[in-house]
This record gives C-alpha cells, sequence and structure tokens, in this order.
C-alpha cells in the first residue's frame, strides 16, 4: 500500500465501506476496486488485506460465502448486520478525523 | 480470458508444493493468483499462462508465503475471539458450577479410589470429544486440511495438561483447602475443555455453512 502508515489505520473503514455499496466482493476485487476509485494511488497489498478481511469476519461484521467461479472456488464477502452498523460509525470516525485533521493542516478549508 | 481447470490445478499444487498446506488458505491465493494472472493476460500478455504465472511467482512468491503465515495467525485469532466469545455465553459459569457440585456429590458418595478414578478421565473427556469431531469433519470433507480445525488442537492440547496442575494435590486430600483446588480445578478444565468442543463443531458449522453451495 503506498503511503501506508497513513491509510493503514483506515483500511477496516475503506473496506466496510466498499462492502456496504456492494453486496458481496472477493478479495481481488477489492485490491482492484481501490485501485481504480483511487486512480492507482492507493495499492492494496493481499499481505494487508486477507488478515484484515479475516479480522472483521472473525469480529462477525462480515460473512462469508463460497462460489465455484471460472473452474475455481471464490470466496465472498458480505456486511453482516452488526457489519452494516459498524460501517456508519467507522465512516463518521473517519469524518470526524479528516475534518480534525484538516483544522490542524488547514485552519481556512476546516 | 479465463484459466483452464488445468492451468488452476496447476497454481494449487504449486502452492500446496510451497507449503500452503490448508485448502481453506490456499483456496483464497488460488483464486487471487489465478485472478491476477488473468488480468495480465486480458492486458495483452500473451505468452501464454506458463510464462505469466512465472512472472508473477518472481514477483509476489515471497509475499504469499508471508501471506500463509498472517493467514495461519487470523485462524488462531479466530479460534481465540470464538473461545472467548462462548466464554461469556451465561451458560458457561452455570456449567462450571453444576460440575463442582456433580465433583462435589461424587466425592461425599465414593471411595478416595473412585473419586481419584473419575478424576483421571476428566482430561480424556475433552480429547475424545475433539478426536470425535476432527475424525467426522474429516470424513466428510474427504481429509482435506483445513486451517481453523487443525489449530484447534493447540488450545486442546494445553487443556488437556491443565487437569494435571490440580490433580497432584488428590494425594492426600487432607485439607478443605485440597478439595477445594481439585474439585474448582478438575471443574475448571472440564468446562474449559467442553467449550472447545462447542466452539470446534461451531467453527465447524461455519465452514459448512461457507462451503453450503459447493456441488
Amino acid at each position: 500500500m503506498s503511503n501506508s502508515k497513513l491509510y493503514k489505520g483506515s483500511l477496516t473503514t475503506i473496506i466496510l465501506k466498499l462492502l456496504n455499496e456492494n453486496d458481496k466482493m472477493y478479495g481481488y476485487e477489492i485490491t482492484q476496486k481501490v485501485k481504480e476509485l483511487t486512480k492507482g494511488e492507493l495499492k492494496i497489498t493481499e499481505g494487508a488485506l486477507y488478515p484484515a478481511l479475516h479480522k472483521l469476519e472473525a469480529e462477525g461484521l462480515l460473512d462469508v460465502e463460497v462460489a465455484k467461479v471460472d473452474n475455481r472456488l471464490r470466496k465472498y464477502y458480505k456486511l453482516t448486520e452488526t457489519g452494516t452498523k459498524e460501517t456508519v460509525n467507522k465512516l463518521e470516525e473517519l469524518a470526524e478525523y479528516i475534518k480534525t485533521m484538516q483544522a490542524l493542516v488547514n485552519p481556512k478549508l476546516a | 480470458m479465463k484459466l483452464t481447470k488445468e492451468d488452476i490445478q496447476f497454481i494449487d499444487n504449486y502452492l500446496d508444493n510451497s507449503d500452503v498446506i490448508y485448502a481453506d488458505i490456499r483456496m483464497e491465493m488460488v483464486d487471487h493468483v489465478a485472478s491476477d494472472i488473468e488480468s495480465r493476460m486480458e492486458s495483452g500478455d500473451m505468452r501464454g499462462f506458463y510464462y505469466v504465472f512465472k512472472d508473477y511467482m518472481v514477483e509476489n512468491k515471497a509475499q504469499l508465503l508471508n501471506d500463509n503465515k498472517q493467514f495461519l495467525k487470523s485462524a488462531d485469532k479466530k479460534i481465540g475471539k470464538t473461545f472467548l466469545k462462548e466464554l461469556k455465553n451465561p451458560i458457561t459459569p452455570l456449567l462450571f458450577l453444576a460440575l463442582c457440585i456433580g465433583f462435589y456429590v461424587l466425592y461425599q458418595n465414593s471411595s478416595l479410589e473412585t473419586f481419584r478414578a473419575c478424576l483421571s478421565i476428566v482430561p480424556l473427556i475433552g480429547l475424545t470429544g475433539f478426536i470425535l469431531t476432527y475424525v467426522v469433519y474429516q470424513g466428510v470433507k474427504d481429509n482435506k486440511r483445513f486451517s481453523v480445525v487443525e489449530r484447534l488442537a493447540f488450545p486442546f492440547l494445553a487443556f488437556y495438561q491443565l487437569p494435571n496442575l490440580f490433580l497432584i494435590r488428590t494425594r492426600e486430600l487432607n485439607e478443605t483447602s485440597d478439595l477445594f483446588w481439585t474439585i474448582g480445578g478438575a471443574s475448571l478444565a472440564l468446562t474449559l475443555m467442553l467449550v472447545l468442543v462447542i466452539i470446534s463443531v461451531k467453527l465447524f458449522m461455519s465452514y459448512e455453512s461457507q462451503f453450503k453451495n459447493i456441488t
């Protein structure tokens, strides 16, 4: 992930937000979607993505479904009810964080 | 351009031979690698699967093997979290209390030898539960190895040793404190092992639910 230290803390929020907008997604699809949305600025490595997905799954925020696609098994992730609620909280937290950082870095825009 | 069944099998075998031994971890890696190779081929790399695969592995093999370790850590964390969640279940302290009462009643109504003999089989009860669930699951899943299922063995082995710490005190049982520690310890060990059996079944069932659409 580029600028990894700055983005690292927001990885779960990014995943939750994407899953909130899509019914279900698989790992590679998430990495490509992020790359596309950020025009290549943010590249999530599988080393960062999958542990985050598994952590969210263990916390009960994501549900998993395995399907056979293109001659192989594919693991899809989707939000649980708790995950949907947590997404709202996480996005609010992130918005608050951005606002605070803006007040610090560029007070005129805050 | 989609990869053929043989290409997918090749990736699966390659990862299996690279010590990515668990089917659930490999499944996700195979899909990731295959998706990336397909994307490269669709972007104009026309050299054929094996050349693109070789390039991919030169660039990413070290990362993939490191990911395997991360996946295993995730499996351990999943077990830990599920276990803690189950411990918070109100039934768990009730189970502990019921076992304490059961052992006390047994102590009151049987000889010391019988009481000791019963306590000595405590570790085996939990272990038998795990072995039975494990064997049944492996039978259902065609002997494929699954990370969470196999790594459940570590906490079972740890808890298997736990009763020994308390059973040492059964040698004399002269004082009330010895009886308290023996019954409390055996009940605690058995409770923890039964909770492990419960979460084993739950985790096995969650695998089943994930794979329910696969024929």
